[in-house]
């Protein structure tokens, strides 16, 4: 499910309260500075960045974020 | 913070860690969430919805205001700030159709059609939680009601927001931040989202000074509430450390110096109850 369109007006990394870009293809929102993105579940994003998943190809064994 | 060992916390009457208290706490949720307000009417008797209108009516907002309502779940707030504005614009659009006496019959039924007046004034709520849970729970009951315009729901924590600077014109926290583990954080978070001249709200449990009322009341709360938890909820635990977590929660002058901490200004609050629960204002100047 996508997001409404004008949640994606206000939110920002929560790391870095920086813009981030909505990628339709995975229905994700990216941080392109940091290289994580935040997933949107059933229509809502989940801006925890436990829940952010880094989109670099070779993904580092450490977390990103509060542990 | 959030170390493996970190320093001691309380999740209720026990002693935990940081990290400890935040999973307790999100296990409560988690456990309580659809049965959440069944067992708020319960417990309180259905006054809670008294609670939440005292503070929609403190509130006020005009049409166009801008909400964020952290830890609001399960929508509580978020539909009652709706009704609000959607009777103030009603209000307003009667009080200019009246002004325009020479309306031919077909321009007053345009004037009725949905989205010509904008119903909402342009009124948003953004629903803020870090329990998904009681965000679906939220979202059920907003499908439910008919609420789908100017709402939206976001999964992120209260110490860390997910949202720009400068954005909000209202605040609300409604008994969340007393299962917030850094209360100075999510303040903090709370200063940075609001814009100039934006209002912070708290709605919480709060400190009952009148000694023979706090007797009662402390009776009512540990001897009723946790077994009204197990018989409704089937969880006696989740409903004791509900418990717990109000004694332990500042009270009202401290919560209050904590908010000044944060940058507000002009921090009051109001006592409902005799102080059963308070509402605590403050302005990002």
């Amino acid at each position: 499910q996508p997001p409404e369109p004008s949640l994606l007006r206000f939110l920002v990394c929560p790391l870095s309260k920086r813009p981030l870009r909505y990628e339709e293809a995975t229905n994700e929102l990216i941080n392109e500075e940091l290289g994580i993105a935040y997933p949107i579940i059933d229509g809502i994003p989940n801006m925890v960045p436990e829940a952010a998943r880094r989109t670099h190809r070779k993904a580092p064994a450490e977390g990103s974020g509060r542990p | 913070r959030g170390l493996a060992a970190g320093p001691e916390m309380h999740f209720g009457f026990q002693t935990v860690t940081e990290e400890e208290r935040r999973e307790k706490i999100y296990q409560v949720f988690e456990n309580v969430a659809k049965k959440y307000d069944v067992m708020n009417d319960s417990m309180t008797l259905g006054i809670h919805r008294v609670w939440k209108d005292i503070l929609m009516h403190k509130m006020n907002p005009c049409p166009g205001t801008l909400l964020l309502d952290v830890a609001g779940g399960t929508g509580d707030i978020a539909f009652r700030f709706l009704n609000y504005v959607r009777s103030v614009r009603q209000r307003q659009l009667q009080r200019k159709l009246k002004h325009h006496q020479n309306l031919s019959w077909q321009e007053i039924f345009d004037s009725y059609q949905k989205d010509q007046f904008n119903s909402l004034g342009d009124s948003q709520v953004v629903v803020c939680d870090i329990n998904r849970e009681m965000l679906k729970v939220g979202k059920q009951k907003a499908q439910h009601l008919g609420y789908s315009e100017g709402l939206s729901w976001v999964l992120g924590n209260a110490e860390e927001l997910p949202f720009d600077d400068d954005k909000f014109d209202v605040y609300t926290i409604a008994f969340g931040i007393r299962n917030v583990t850094r209360i100075d954080l999510a303040l903090q978070e709370a200063y940075r989202v609001l814009k100039p001249g934006g209002r912070f709200l708290c709605l919480e449990f709060s400190h009952v000074s009148n000694p023979l009322l706090s007797r009662l009341y402390d009776l009512y709360s540990f001897q009723v509430i946790p077994v009204l938890g197990e018989v409704i909820a089937g969880d006696w635990r989740s409903y004791q450390y509900l418990v717990e977590s109000i004694r332990q929660f500042p009270p009202q002058e401290e919560l209050k110096a904590m908010i000044e901490d944060a940058g507000f200004f002009k921090v009051d609050y109001e006592n409902l109850n005799f102080g059963i629960v308070a509402i605590h204002s403050g302005f990002k100047l």
